[in-house]
């Protein structure tokens, strides 16, 4: 901790550094929060409630109870974003509601009947699980590294390998959830329409959304990035043995 | 040289006016390259050629 005092960090890194240590934590609690709302909703129970994350702001809603049927959208499509935000992404919504166009995540052009996650199919459960774990667990990753990459930088080790390595690791881990985004809308999308199980109120079409490019393209981005600064740590290197 | 001149490690690092670990990158032949003040002030203080502190190994 003596070479932090030493290094004259502008307060910029300083707050990032103070921001991805905060937001570390806070993932892991989200993440945890809405596992286990999900794994409650997969036993079958009904929680009663609405769950929409978005961008770190949890609101719990009261079920609206739509005049004949009880429909519950509960947590229905959890999508995570490069930094774990948590949206639930397509406000899908109810039956009666034909005239309001929803364009979800899952491309949906159309209003879907029903959509309750407790009702799906195990196998639909284990996907939407499975799929929501593995983009936690690459969230807190990408910010683990992310903090990691911090904590070399606030200490001054910008031009070090295992600083840059982070990065490195840290584009290969946005690439991942891009991937990992766009199998699972193809998959998810395909066995739903398959099944049956969103019924459409006009003709049955299913648009595959490719997840934002703007993921990609920051991957990739950074991956040139990673590969520049390899460079920078070679030259870093050769001048530290020059004498 | 050094043994010749009946130098030390520290006298000559002192007298060069370069680090001790710098000279052990130089005496180890891990260094990447020399500057030419480097090498100049080395030779002067070791009244010596650069020949005689250099040499080839194929």
């Amino acid at each position: 901790m003596n070479t932090v005092t030493k290094i004259n960090n502008p307060s910029s890194i300083k707050l990032l550094y103070f921001i991805t240590r905060i937001f570390f934590w806070l993932s892991i609690l989200f993440s945890g929060l809405i596992l286990s709302f999900l794994i409650y909703g997969a036993f079958g129970y009904d929680i009663g409630a609405r769950v929409s994350i978005s961008s770190g702001d949890i609101i719990i809603q009261e079920t609206i109870d739509y005049s004949e049927e009880l429909i519950l959208v509960v947590a229905d499509n959890v999508a995570t974003d490069s930094f774990a935000n948590i949206i639930n992404v397509p406000d899908f919504s109810p039956v009666m509601d034909n005239t309001s166009k929803n364009f979800g995540k899952l491309g949906m052009s159309k209003s879907p009947e029903y959509l309750v996650f407790y009702q799906l199919p195990i196998s639909s459960k284990l996907i939407v699980l499975t799929y929501v774990l593995l983009m936690m667990s690459l969230a807190i990753l990408s910010i683990w590294y992310c903090r990691k990459f911090m904590q070399l930088i606030i200490v001054g080790n910008y031009f070090q390998k295992e600083t840059i390595k982070n990065i490195k690791l840290l584009s290969y881990l946005i690439l991942l959830v891009w991937v990992v985004n766009f199998l699972y809308e193809i998959i998810i999308s395909s066995i739903w329409n398959k099944n049956g199980m969103i019924k459409f109120l006009d003709e049955p079409s299913i648009i595959v959304d490719v997840p934002s490019v703007s993921l990609l393209i920051f991957a990739l981005v950074l991956w040139v990035l990673s590969h520049v600064f390899m460079h920078g740590v070679e030259l870093k290197e050769e001048n530290n043995l020059t004498i | 040289m050094l043994a010749k001149r009946k130098m030390s490690l520290t006298e000559l690092s002192e007298r060069v006016g370069i680090t001790m670990s710098n000279l052990s990158i130089l005496k180890k032949g891990k260094a990447k390259a020399i500057r030419f003040s480097t090498l100049e002030s080395i030779c002067r203080v070791l009244d010596c050629q650069p020949a005689d502190i250099l040499e080839y190994k194929d």
